[in-house]
C-alpha cells in the first residue's frame, strides 16, 4: 500500500499535465476530426516525457537539483533569463486557463454564477494548497483525477474498431497542415515544462534520494503511461461519439457529454469529478512551478516542506500567481482557447528547459554512477532532436491553421 | 495590365476567404445542432443531469448566437445571400430549440422532438455548408 | 565533498550554483565571482558575489542599461553582497557556507517577507 502511494507524485505530474483543460478539448479534437490517426502522436509523447521525467527525477534525487537549478548552471544568466521569463508567462497563460476550468466544471456541476465560481475555484484552491502538505495535495489531486478512467472503461465500452485503433498506434501521416498542427499539439501536450518543473521539485519535497531512484523509475513509467492511456481514452471516446455527428468538440462540456454517452448520469459524474480534481492539480502544478522556477532561478528558499515563513517569496509567489490568474480569467478570456496557445508557446520553450538537463543527466562530476548509460544517451538526444523539431513547426502551423480552426 | 492583376488578385482572394469563413460558420452550426441531439437525447432516456443541460445548452446557445452574428456581419459574396440567410435562419431554430431544452429539461417528449429537428437542422447545415 | 585541491574550473563548479548556509538555508545564487590584485600580479580569488545588482554585467551589451534598471545597478551591501571566499566550506551539489545567512548578509529579501507572511495563519 505505502509503494501505491508513493506512486502520487508520478499520478499528479501526468494527470495534471496530461489532462488539463486544453487536452481535455484538444484530444477530443484529435479524436474528432481525425479518429485515431493520432494515436501514435501520443505514444511519441509519452515515450518522450517518461524518457525526460526519469531523467529530472534522477538529476534531483542523485545531485539534489531541480529543473531550474540545472537551467541556470547549465545555460548561464541570460538564456537561463529568457527561459524563466518565456516560463513564467507560460505557467501564468496556463494556470488562469485551470482556474477558468474548475469554474466551468463547477459550473457544469452546479449552476452557479460563472464570476463567484472563479472566487471560490481559486479561495478553494488556496486554502487547500496552504493547509495540506505536499504528500496530501499529490494524493488528493492523482487519486480524484483517477474518475477520469471512466474515459477507459467508455472507450472499450463503446466497442471501438480494434484494428484501426492498432493501425492508428502506427506512425503515419496526412498530408494537412491541421493534422501536423494536432500532432505538434498532442506530443507537445505531453510534454509541457510545467510538468517536470514539478516532478522534479516534488522529487526534492519528497526527500528522493538515491534509494528512492527506483521508485523514480516507477513514477515516470506508471504515471505518465497513466496520463497516457487517458489521452488515449478521450480521443476514442471522441472518435466514437463525436467523429459520426461531424462534431467540433469546443468546449469542455463536450468532452463531458462523450462519457454522459456511454454510461449516462453515472459517466457524466465521474467525468466532471475528474476533470474537477485533474484541471485543479493542472492549476496547483502551474502555481508552484511558476514558484519554483522564480526560488531556483534567484536561489530563494524554496518548497512546500518549509513552512511558509521559512520560505516567505516562495509563498508568496505561488499566492500572487494564482491572484494574477484569478484577475486574467475574470476579464472573461476562453480558458480553452488560452491554454492552447499555452501548449504552443511551451513547445517552443521546451528545447531550452530539456537540453540543461540532458547535460546534467550526461555530466559524471554530478551524476556518479547514476549517470545517463550509452541507451539513456542515444535515446535522451533522439528526442532532443524530436523536441526541436516540434518546437520549430509549432508556430507556423497554428498561424497557418488559425490556431486549429480548419 | 500589372496593376489591374495587382487589384483583382486580392479581390477574389478576399472572396474565397469570406466563402471560406461562411463554410466554417455553417459547419460550426452543424456542429452545435448534431451534439444539441446527442443532449436531447439524453435528456428524452433520462440519461442526464438538468444542471448540465442548462449549463452546457447554454454554450451552445451562445455559440449558435455568435455564429449567426458572424455570419450577418461577414462581407457577402455575391450570390451567397440567400444561403446566409438560410443558415442564419437555422442558427436561429437550432438556438431556440435547445433553449427549450434549458428551459423545461423534465419534458422528455419535448426533449424527443428537439433531438429529431436538431438532427434533422444538423444534416441541413451540413449540405449548406458543402454548397458555399 | 570538499573543496577540490587541483585545479577546479570555477564557471563550471562555482558560478551560478546554489549558495546554502551553515544551517541549512538557501540563501542566493553565486551570481558572480571577484578576485584581487594588479596588472602582473597574481589573482586572487576574493569572493563570491550574490544578487541581482550582477545580473546586468552579464547580460549582452544593449540589454545591460535596461538589466540594470530592472535587476539593480550592484551597490555592494544592497542589490549584491559580498561572500569572502574563506567563508566557503564545502562545493558538491550546492556551494555550504561556514556561517548563518544572516551574518553574512545574504537571505535579506526572505527575511523582510518573512514577516509579512508570519502574520498568516499555521504559518
Amino acid at each position: 500500500m505505502k509503494k501505491v502511494l508513493q506512486l502520487a507524485l508520478g499520478i499528479i505530474a501526468a494527470i495534471g499535465g496530461f489532462v488539463d483543460i486544453g487536452e481535455l478539448v484538444f484530444n477530443a479534437q484529435a479524436g474528432a476530426f481525425f479518429r485515431y490517426r493520432l494515436l501514435w502522436a501520443v505514444v511519441v509523447g509519452v515515450i518522450g516525457i517518461v524518457v525526460f521525467a526519469e531523467m529530472t527525477g534522477r538529476v534531483a534525487a542523485v545531485s539534489g537539483r531541480p529543473v531550474f537549478d540545472t537551467v541556470r548552471m547549465r545555460m548561464g544568466l541570460t538564456v537561463g533569463l529568457v527561459t524563466l521569463i518565456a516560463s513564467l508567462v507560460i505557467n501564468l497563460i496556463t494556470l488562469a486557463a485551470e482556474v477558468g476550468g474548475v469554474a466551468v466544471v463547477l459550473n457544469l456541476l452546479f449552476d452557479l454564477n460563472q464570476s463567484t465560481l472563479i472566487l471560490l475555484a481559486v479561495m478553494g484552491l488556496v486554502v487547500i494548497v496552504y493547509f495540506v502538505p505536499f504528500d496530501g495535495i499529490e494524493r488528493i489531486f492523482g487519486y480524484m483525477g483517477c474518475a477520469l478512467l471512466v474515459y477507459v472503461v467508455a472507450a472499450v465500452h463503446l466497442r471501438p474498431e480494434w484494428h484501426q485503433v492498432a493501425q492508428g498506434v502506427v506512425p503515419s501521416w496526412h498530408p494537412s497542415a491541421l493534422y501536423a498542427y494536432f500532432v505538434v499539439g498532442v506530443i507537445g501536450a505531453a510534454l509541457v515544462p510545467y510538468e517536470v518543473y514539478f516532478y522534479s521539485s516534488g522529487a526534492i519535497e519528497d526527500s528522493w534520494g538515491v534509494k528512492d531512484l527506483n521508485l523514480n523509475r516507477a513514477n515516470a513509467a506508471l504515471g505518465f503511461s497513466l496520463g497516457g492511456i487517458l489521452s488515449i481514452a478521450l480521443i476514442m471516446v471522441s472518435a466514437e461519439v463525436f467523429a459520426p455527428a461531424q462534431i467540433d468538440p469546443g468546449f469542455l462540456g463536450t468532452t463531458a457529454l462523450g462519457a454522459q454517452r456511454a454510461f449516462g448520469e453515472t459517466g457524466l459524474l465521474l467525468a466532471l469529478l475528474g476533470m474537477l480534481f485533474a484541471v485543479g492539480g493542472a492549476a496547483v502544478e502551474c502555481a508552484f512551478s511558476g514558484a519554483y522556477t522564480l526560488a531556483q532561478f534567484a536561489g530563494w528558499e524554496w518548497g512546500k516542506y518549509r513552512r511558509p515563513r521559512e520560505a516567505p517569496r516562495f509563498t508568496l509567489a505561488w499566492m500572487i500567481f494564482f491572484a494574477l490568474a484569478f484577475v486574467v480569467v475574470e476579464t472573461g478570456v476562453d480558458p480553452v482557447l488560452l491554454t492552447e496557445y499555452a501548449v504552443i508557446f511551451s513547445v517552443v520553450a521546451l528545447p531550452l528547459t530539456y537540453l540543461p538537463v540532458l547535460l546534467m543527466a550526461s555530466d559524471r562530476t554530478f551524476m556518479g554512477d547514476h549517470v545517463n548509460g550509452v541507451l539513456g544517451n542515444v535515446i535522451g538526444w533522439a528526442f532532443f532532436v524530436v523536441i526541436l523539431v516540434v518546437s520549430l513547426a509549432a508556430i507556423p502551423l497554428m498561424i497557418i491553421t488559425q490556431g486549429g480552426s480548419g | 495590365m500589372l496593376m489591374v492583376a495587382g487589384a483583382v488578385g486580392p479581390l477574389s482572394g478576399c472572396g474565397r476567404e469570406a466563402r471560406h469563413q461562411v463554410r466554417l460558420s455553417v459547419e460550426e452550426l452543424a456542429s452545435i445542432s448534431a451534439e444539441g441531439a446527442l443532449v436531447a437525447d439524453d435528456l428524452a432516456r433520462g440519461r442526464t443531469k438538468t444542471t448540465f443541460v442548462r449549463v452546457h445548452g447554454s454554450e451552445l446557445r451562445a455559440q449558435a448566437e455568435h455564429e449567426a452574428e458572424k455570419l450577418n456581419d461577414d462581407p457577402v459574396a455575391p450570390g451567397l445571400h440567400g444561403r446566409i440567410q438560410a443558415a442564419i435562419k437555422l442558427a436561429s431554430d437550432i438556438g431556440g430549440a435547445i433553449d427549450d431544452l434549458r428551459t423545461s429539461p423534465q419534458n422528455r417528449a419535448q426533449a424527443r422532438v428537439a433531438q429529431r429537428k436538431l438532427h434533422r437542422w444538423a444534416d441541413q447545415a451540413r449540405k449548406l455548408a458543402e454548397s458555399v | 565533498m570538499a573543496i577540490p585541491t587541483g585545479p577546479m574550473d570555477l564557471v563550471y563548479r562555482v558560478l551560478d550554483d546554489q549558495l546554502v548556509d551553515v544551517e541549512g538555508q538557501r540563501c542566493g545564487r553565486a551570481d558572480d565571482i571577484e578576485f584581487d590584485g594588479g596588472l602582473g600580479e597574481r589573482p586572487l580569488l576574493h569572493a563570491i558575489l550574490s544578487g541581482s545588482g550582477t545580473w546586468h554585467r552579464r547580460l549582452p551589451r544593449p540589454l545591460r542599461s535596461v538589466g540594470a534598471r530592472v535587476f539593480g545597478t550592484g551597490l555592494v551591501g544592497a542589490d549584491v553582497i559580498q561572500v569572502p571566499w574563506d567563508e566557503v566550506d564545502d562545493i558538491g551539489s550546492v556551494i555550504r557556507l561556514k556561517a548563518r545567512a544572516r551574518d553574512l548578509g545574504l537571505g535579506q529579501g526572505d527575511r523582510r517577507r518573512a514577516e509579512t507572511v508570519a502574520r498568516l495563519p499555521d504559518s
